[in-house]
Order: structure tokens, then sequence, then C-alpha cells
């Protein structure tokens, strides 16, 4: 065993645990939204309260997002364009992997547009209103929605279709029929995800 | 003395078997192979493996094997080798199990066991239907875990010139080429093995793979060494056509229950499903109501032939039958043949578990090849340490596998082949280490002037080769020579077509030397190779020939209708025996036999005194000088063949 | 029914020398495959321009898809040119050689890699001996299937040549011998050292280099179930580092 194998181990783990979790449990936060912004920013800055949350969120947050991504760029180095075969599998492999650049990309702007922007413009806190009125911004809106619904989709897709894979890598799905009911329950998890995001997100379309 | 280290010529199952012994007796082995040896012809071979491990309990014994053998190659095989080859069979088939070979099992997860041609036992290991494929490897495992403990040595990519001579005539190495440079050395070595398999390409397309040319068993001939049997070619009843290869489909598909037929009505134009099974004639199973579709090769395809030529059956008109395979469950047939019906499915497009397949018969296999020696012990067995074991008659040049000629006799018994690889490969091997720990000097210390005379010579063969500019193009050339050997020299001969074929050749030889080298340049060029191959088939067409032309008798693979003793329908072999007693006590009660039966068994007899031989060719003025020899037959007494 | 079929073929003349295409036009044969053609030219090796030219340069030997020799790329895809039938490709018929390996000349690549990986990864029995010691273990029907599909790896190169992973600048085992780990590690006496061969697989090259593109079972022209394989050996080796750091 070499390191090779210890941090591919590990990008693959933390794709899953704990990125793929914080996914989860921060889409679960935005169905607040429906909630009104009163809810909203009570419950997002109840997250904040905590002495630690800045620890949480680096530790368990941050830094495995940011090795998971920036080692998985570097894997995307590995990869040879094959297009002669053109298989369901490989074109799923090819979209893990732009999937994740597009995601990463997102996640920064996301991370300026919500957390360090309002931070060092002093309006932090007021997490609804910033949101919404970035959407209904007549001239920025369209874009700002159009880069949130792909943003979204790519980082659930990523997540449901790493899912899969993991389960392969890690040897849960061994027969083929087990890995296609792998790829049926890691597509249902995609359609759960997917919707409650829209849903999460209609309430300030 | 200087380390010593054998040579091995080819990577088959003979070749890699004798390699993993010496290696474990502790010699050094260089492995010599046109390919990876991965890729080696044994891999073509499907059905399995005979061995008398009587799994089944139906009483099967080595003694039976060695009789089956013995009677299927028309008493033409040396009895002793066959007796010791029987007698280790199920030694052989359990190591190759230990090894890690995917045999098929029983429920109890025993090795499980079939039927195959020329015997009515369940005596044939298998592993799927690529059995050959399955035993190379696990040899080919063992040989790679030797090279990386350093005893092996491998050079794959790489062809046998000819064995280097010293003063006495002892061989002491070998010319190699390399075919990717180009370069031509000698590699010393205290003994070489040929281990190189048939000779197929001779007949162009058959169902050998394409490195068999026996070329290397034709250089030791032109160098001295005697040849044995070369008429005996077996040709397979079933394969599949193909336009390059004529594809085997395994007589497993028959062991398995496959029914050979053809429509009653000549030209009948119907699909095989459409025609009932009253119209059916399963012409195998009513000729020999005892073995039916299992009757030896040689049998099977003269029937074949018979039926499409004589009664003019063959469906649609032509050279083919059906196998028919129908009958079983989908789930039968993939588990114990699908390596065999995908090869065919891929190839024509057909489901053989749907529609009966369209078969013919092919070129498959020689068991004439090059002249090796052995020491028996009084029980009929073989000395193991004895080094004259599969030596040839050039000292030091020894033969393994197909490439030798004494255990199929005229005919080979299916699944026996993968037997008689693997066992002179695991045989001889201790002989040849005492071979060499006797000998007086280690090649290692032989003057390199005693290679370099040889590399020089080849050296030179080769540079002519390439600087040819003549009109014939090699390979359309090889094309033309085959058919000729395809039309004349196949199940049914007659002399006037071996003689003239003979002149034939000598054209074709002829014609060689107007060849132009279509590709002359340096680099991994398979073009002078290739046609110094030809000028070896050739002069193997001519051994072929002219042993089947001075035969003249029916025997075996060899029938010659002229020749045919017609033996009576209602005659038994036992007879024969009686026969022959009386004969030795001196006075033949004549009354007591049929009167056809009794001057069918005097023709036997007499027959039998004059060609119950091995014919040996010797290069001599160019060709084959053909004289016979003894066969050792003290075993079992010969007797007439019969299978229904 | 065509009169001629077109070849377009990769050629290059030496291992560093460039490479070129070059067209034939051969007559039409019913039942040929790529081989028989290009037996064809072989016999009467002029181009499309008409000029006389080397034969190709190929390498084959069962013509039977068992011994995996004549793969190359048809049409941009790997397969084993004697079970290539041309009347069902697209035509023209490209030819090129295998492009994880390096070429030796036309379509003859050299494949060593794959069979240095099988070196790696111990794929044998480790026997005491070739003298009688009496039969091998029992074993089940099913434990057969298993294995003798795994063992029917001829190593074309087919699963590598298709996968995105493996390429000339690595060192990746491939599935081909992660799949003989599998089979060596299911086997009752060469399980003994299957340790060392998954220490082989968790090290760099090894199991962790797949990138789960399941090219390799596609393209496999014997149906070995590689992904499966992969899994598996995936499985073991979690349960290895699992060892490795809490049992070691």
């Amino acid at each position: 065993m070499d390191s090779h194998f210890l941090l591919r181990r590990i990008h693959s783990l933390t794709g899953i645990v704990p990125v793929g979790l914080f996914l989860v449990y921060h889409l679960y936060l935005q169905l607040y939204l429906h909630s009104g912004a009163e809810v909203y920013n009570e419950v997002i800055n109840g997250f904040y309260d905590s002495p630690l949350a800045i620890w949480v969120l680096v530790i368990v947050v941050y830094i495995p997002l940011f090795f998971h991504a920036f080692f998985g760029i570097r894997l995307m180095f590995e990869s040879n364009v094959q297009p002669s075969y053109t298989y369901f599998s490989h074109l799923l492999y090819w979209l893990q992997r732009i999937s994740g650049v597009g995601v990463l990309l997102f996640i920064i702007a996301h991370i300026w547009n919500t957390q360090l922007g309002p931070w060092i413009s002093g309006t932090w806190g007021a997490h609804f209103e910033h949101l919404s009125s970035g959407f209904a911004d007549p001239e920025s809106g369209i874009i700002t929605k159009a880069v949130y619904l792909l943003g979204v989709i790519g980082a659930v897709f990523h997540f449901s279709n790493g899912l899969n894979t993991f389960c392969m890598t890690w040897g849960i799905a061994l027969t083929p029929k087990s890995q296609i009911r792998v790829r049926i329950i890691s597509f249902i998890i995609f359609l759960i995800l997917a919707g409650s995001a829209f849903y999460a997100l209609s309430a300030i379309w | 003395m200087s380390k010593q280290r054998v040579i091995v010529i080819g990577g088959g199952l003979a070749g890699l078997a004798a390699t993993m012994k010496m290696a474990e007796l502790g010699m050094s082995v260089l492995v010599v192979s046109f390919l990876p040896v991965k890729r080696s012809h044994s891999v073509c071979a499907q059905g399995g493996i005979n061995g008398a491990v009587n799994i089944k309990g139906e009483g099967d014994s080595p003694d039976i094997h060695f009789y089956d053998t013995v009677k299927g190659g028309d008493f033409l095989a040396h009895q002793p080798l066959c007796k010791d080859m029987c007698h280790e069979a199920p030694y052989i088939i359990n190591l190759m199990d230990r090894l890690g070979v995917t045999f098929n099992r029983t429920p109890e997860g025993n090795l499980d066991f079939r039927r195959f041609g020329g015997t009515l036992y369940h005596r044939t290991a298998f592993a799927g239907a690529t059995t050959g494929q399955q035993l190379l490897y696990a040899l080919d495992e063992q040989v790679r875990h030797f090279e990386v403990q350093g005893l092996v040595e491998k050079m794959e990519w790489h062809e046998y010139l000819g064995a280097v001579l010293n003063d006495d005539g002892r061989c002491v190495g070998a010319v190699i080429h390399n075919l990717r440079s180009g370069e031509i050395k000698a590699e010393k070595g205290d003994a070489v093995i040929l281990a190189t398999g048939g000779p197929g390409l001779v007949y162009g397309r058959s169902t050998n793979s394409m490195v068999c040319t026996g070329t290397a068993v034709t250089s030791a001939y032109l160098q001295g060494a005697k040849y044995g049997n070369g008429e005996f070619i077996q040709i397979h009843p079933s394969a599949i056509p193909g336009r390059d290869k004529l594809r085997l489909m395994s007589e497993s598909a028959r062991g398995e229950g496959g029914r050979v037929w053809v429509p009653r009505k000549a030209g009948d134009s119907r699909k095989p499903k459409e025609i009932p099974e009253k119209e059916r004639f399963y012409f195998l199973e009513e000729r020999y109501p005892l073995f039916g579709n299992l009757v030896p090769r040689d049998v099977g395809a003269r029937e074949i032939y018979d039926i499409c030529v004589n009664d003019k059956l063959g469906v649609h008109g032509e050279m083919k039958v059906y196998l028919d395979l129908t009958h079983h469950t989908r789930e039968f047939l993939d588990h114990r043949l699908g390596g065999i019906l995908e090869i065919y499915e891929k190839f024509t497009g057909v489901d053989p578990r749907e529609e009966p397949m369209e078969i013919f018969p092919a070129v498959h296999y020689s068991m004439g090849g090059i002249w090796t020696d052995y020491t028996r012990t009084d029980e009929g067995l073989i000395d193991h340490q004895s080094p004259n074991n599969q030596m040839t008659s050039i000292t030091g040049l020894y033969a393994a596998g197909e490439a030798d000629y004494q255990y199929h006799g005229g005919n080979r018994l299916g699944a026996n082949s993968l037997l008689s690889c693997i066992y002179t490969g695991l045989m001889m091997s201790p002989g040849v280490l005492n071979y060499i720990n006797n000998l007086p000097e280690a090649a290692e210390d032989i003057p390199a002037s005693v290679y370099s005379a040889s590399v020089k010579k080849w050296q030179e063969s080769y540079a002519n080769i390439k600087s040819m500019n003549g009109k014939e193009n090699p390979y359309a050339l090889h094309r033309e020579m085959a058919e000729e050997m395809i039309s004349n020299v196949l199940i049914v001969r007659e002399n006037s077509k071996l003689k003239s074929t003979l002149d034939k050749i000598d054209e074709f030889e002829s014609r060689w030397k107007n060849i132009k080298c279509v590709d002359t340049s340096d680099w991994s060029n398979p073009v002078p190779s290739f046609i110094n191959q030809l000028w070896n088939m050739i002069q193997l067409s001519k051994i072929i020939t002219k042993g089947a032309l001075l035969r003249d008798e029916f025997r075996g693979s060899h029938y010659k209708p002229e020749f045919d003793l017609h033996q009576p329908d209602d005659f038994r072999p036992e007879t024969y025996l009686e026969f022959e007693k009386q004969k030795e006590d001196g006075q033949i009660k004549e009354d007591e036999f049929s009167p056809d039966h009794l001057a069918y068994m005097k023709r036997f007899s007499k027959n039998n005194i004059k060609w119950l031989k091995t014919t040996i060719a010797t290069y001599r003025n160019g060709g084959p000088e053909i004289s016979y020899e003894a066969v050792d037959t003290s075993l079992i007494d010969p007797r007439p063949r019969k299978y229904d | 029914m065509p009169d001629t079929v077109t070849f377009k073929i990769k050629r290059q003349d030496t291992e560093t020398s460039g490479s070129y295409w070059e067209t034939f036009i051969i007559p039409y044969i019913p039942n040929s495959n790529v081989i028989s053609c290009l037996m064809d030219i072989q016999a009467n090796p002029v181009n499309a321009k008409g000029e006389e030219v080397a034969p190709v340069v190929w390498e084959s030997n069962c013509l039977e898809e068992v011994c995996g020799a004549c793969t190359m790329l048809i049409n941009g895809k790997v397969h084993q040119s004697c079970s290539a039938l041309v009347d069902k490709l697209e035509k023209p018929i490209r030819l090129e050689p295998m492009s994880k390996f390096p070429v030796v000349r036309d379509l003859t690549v050299d494949r060593s890699r794959m069979f240095d990986a099988l070196k790696k990864v111990q794929a044998w029995v480790a026997a005491d001996g070739y003298h009688d010691l009496g039969p091998g273990d029992r074993l089940s029907q099913s434990h057969q299937e298993t294995a003798y599909k795994l063992s029917e790896c001829m190593t074309c190169g087919c699963c590598v040549e298709a996968c995105p992973q493996y390429s000339s600048d690595n060192n990746f085992l491939g599935a081909a011998a992660i799949s003989q780990t599998r089979l060596f590690n299911m086997h009752p006496t060469a399980k003994n050292i299957a340790d060392e061969r998954l220490d082989t697989l968790m090290q760099e090259g090894g199991i962790a280099d797949c990138g789960n593109a399941q090219n390799c079972v596609e393209a496999c022209p014997k149906s070995i179930p590689l992904t499966e394989s992969i899994a598996e050996m995936g499985r073991q080796v979690s349960g290895k580092l699992w060892r490795n750091i809490f049992k070691a």
C-alpha cells in the first residue's frame, strides 16, 4: 500500500463522507426557503451561532471538499479521450469528470456569493433576502438562476453517480446485477435530491 | 564444467511441459517461440484430455485406454510409449488440476469426464470447450513463475532456423532468427528440443494455426534427421468452412450427444428443421451401431466423404453434413460446449443451439513427425531416465508433441494429443538431463568457431532470399501448392494422382527459385522467413506425398480404395486372434473359419507383414528416400479394426 | 453485391518512424474476414495507386479468437481481426494498430506490458512439484463456472485498449491483470499468497487507477465479467486496508 492508493481511496471516500452527506444536509436546509425569510435566516444563523461553526465548516466541509475537487482534477489529467467507445458507462465516466469541474466553479461562485461576499460587505445574516434579491435582479437574475440550475443538477448528478462508482470501488456491489441495482438506486437518489433542490429554489424563483 | 542449459523450441503444451519439468529439476531453459507462448497453437484444442481416471465407475483403466489408442492408430503406434502414456494419464490430469486448470466438475466436486471418439468410456476431462487453451495457460503460468525466478529465459518473436552440430554431428545449439531486428545468431545449448507442433499449413487452410508450418522439423530432416510416418495426416470430420482457415468444431460436440445426418433425399432444399425425423439419414449411427457418432476420426471423415461424394447426399449438394445439437437445452450446451458454439455463431452468424451446424472434414493433425527414440522396460513401459527418450537421429536434438511420430500410429484418437504433448514434455525431461550430465563438455565451453559457421550459412541463406527478384509471389505460390495437396493427398488417395502431385511439387520447387521477395526491409519483415518456410513446406509435402504413394495399403487415415482389404460385414476381430494363435501353433484349422473370413484374414496377415511398419524418410539428393522400420507391437496383437 | 472492398490501413515501417495511411482495393469475396483480406493483400501487394508495396505486416495465429494475437483497431474500435467479418463492417474498412502499445510495424504492436503485469500479480499456482501428489481439491460446479470464465482471458488487450485510464505513460495494470488476481485469489492453493497480490494491487498502477468507465467489460471479446472482477478485488483491497489500519 502506498500513498498513490491511499490518496485515491481518500478521494473516493471524501466524495461520500463528508462532502456528499453535507450536500444532502445542505439541500435539506434549503427547504426552509418555503418557510419565509424569518425562519430561513433563523435556521441558517442558528448553525453559525455555535462558536465551533467555522471550524466544523472548515474541517468537515471545506478541506475534504477542496481535496476531493483538486485531486479529482489531477486525476482527470490521467484520462484518455476515446470517442470510439460510445457505451453508456463511458458517457457517465466523462459526465462525472465534466460535472466535477463545473460544480467546483459553481461552488466557488456560490461561496463568494453567499458567504464571503456578504461577510466582506457587512450584510451577513440576511441570507434569504440576499438570495432572493439575486434571483429577482432584472438584469443578472436570469444568469444567476441558470447558474444555480446547472450547478445544482451537476452537484446532484456528481454525487449520485459517484455513489454508484463508490459501490464498485469499495467492492460493495459485486455482480453486474447488483451494479445495475445500485445504478437504479443512484438514479432514484438523483431524482429525489434534484426534485427537492428545485422545490426549494421554487420558493424564490 | 560451465553452466549448462537446454533450448526448447516452441512454447505450446509439449515445449512448456518440458520447460517447467526441467526447470523444476534445476536446469536452465531457454524457450524460443515465434509468438508469445500464450498464443501457441495448443489453444485451439477444444474437447479435452484423455485419462482413465474412471470417475464414472465404468471399469475404465489405463490398459483399456492403451488398447483403444493402439486400435485407433491401426496398430502403427509404438506400444511401450502408448502404454506408458496411458498409465501416466490419470496423474497428468491430476497434476493439471492442481496447477489450476478449470476442469468441469461433477455435482460432488470431482473432475467431470465426457465421451470422445474411438472409445466407449467417459475418459475425457475437459474445461468447457477450450481445454487446450486452459491447459496451455496453466503451463504458461508455471513457466512465467520460473522466469521470474531466473531459471527460464524466453525469446519470443524468434524463429528456429537449424541445429548447430559439432564435428561429431552432435547438436550443441541452435541458430535463431530475431523476427524483429532480423538478426541471425547462435544460441548455445547442451540439448535442443523441437516442440514446434504440426505442419497443417502444407495444406494451406486447415484447422491449424498460422505458425504450424512444420518448418523446424523439416529443417532437422534437411540436416539429416529421420522423419517418420509422414503420410499419416489426420482429417477431422467436423470443421467450419472459412476463407482464411477451417475452424475446428470439436469432437466433443458429438461426445455430448451431437448427431451427424444428411437429408435422405439428394438435393433436398428444405431447411434442416423442416426435414422430419424419418427423412433424415443418421448415417454414422446406422452404419456403426456400437460407436455411432463417436467413431474414430479417420472412419468419420471417410464416411462423410462417402456420403457426399459417392452417394451425393451432402447438404445443398456440397461436401457438408449436419451436426445437430438442437435436442439439448441451451443451459446444457452453454455449460459444456459454450466456447465452440460461440465460435460457430461468430463466424457463421447461425446459432447452433437453434439450427443444426453445417460441417465438413478438414486437415487437422499429423500423426507422423520427426523420428524419435525411446528405451523400454521389461514390463513394456518406458525407462524415464533414459537419455534416448524422444531423441531424434541427431544426437542431442530432441522432439516432443505433435512434432514427433510414435504415439498415434495411423490415426490419432480425439483428446489424446493434449495428453501426448504434456506426457512427452514431462516424460523426456529426466532423460534429457541425464544426457546433459554425461556430456564431455558444456556447450558454453565449445569454441565460438563451431557456431559461427552455422550462423554464416544462415545469414547467407537469408541474404540470398532477400535478393530474390523473380516473378512469383511467395504467398500466391503457397496457395497453389496447398490446393494441389488438398486435391490429391487428402482422404482418398490414388497412386496416379499422388504421382502427378509429386511432379507438381517438383515444379513448385523450381518455381520457388523464381520467387520475388516482396519485402526487402530490415525491420520486422516476415517475408524472408515465409519464403524459407515455404521451401521447407515444399520439402515436407514431398515426404507426405511420396510416403503416401509408396504405401500401397489402407491403414488408419491413409486410405487407398485400391488396396482396401474389404473386411466382411460379419467379421469379428477375435476370429483373427484365434487364426493367429493357430498359425503360431503351426497349424491353421481352415475348416473352422468361413471361407470369406479365412481369405480376408490371409489378406490381412499378408498385408501386415508387408506394411505394419514405420515409414522413414531420409533426405538424400534433394528429396526423401523412403525406407521402412519395425514397430514395437509386442503388447497388443495387431488385429482388424471394427467399430460397429 | 459490391465488386471490391476498400481498406485504409495505418502503416508504420519501424518502431520510431512516422505512420502513414495506405489504401488497398481488393476484390470482394463473400464470407471474408479482415484476415482473409489481409492475406489477399499479401498475395498481391499493390496499393490503390497501383504501386507495388511491401505487404502489410500483422500478427495472427489461431484465427478463431482463442489466441488473442490478431487484435487491432477496426474502424476505430478494438477487435480481433479474425472474427471481424467484412460483410458486417462499415466500408471503407479502417485498420490501425492498437494505440496503447508501442507499434512494432504496421498493425503489429508489442504487448509485453500485459505479460509483465501477469508477473507482477503473481498469476500462477505455486506448486510443490510436478510429481504425483494426487488430485487437486474438490470444487463446486459454480466455482468452476466462475473460474473458467476468468481463465478464458487471452491477454489480447481489448480491455486496456478501450480503457480511458490505461495509457502508454502510466503503469496501470489494467482490467485483464486485475481479473487474473481474482482468479488466483479464489484458487484453493494459489490463494495462499492472496495478500501479496493485494499488496501489488494497492500500489501505483494498481486497482486504484481504475476510473469505472467500464469500457473493458464492453470490449472484452470473451465476455469476461471484468467489472465484477474489479469490484471483487476492490472489496478484497478494502478488507486489506481495514486490516492494515486496525490489525497490523
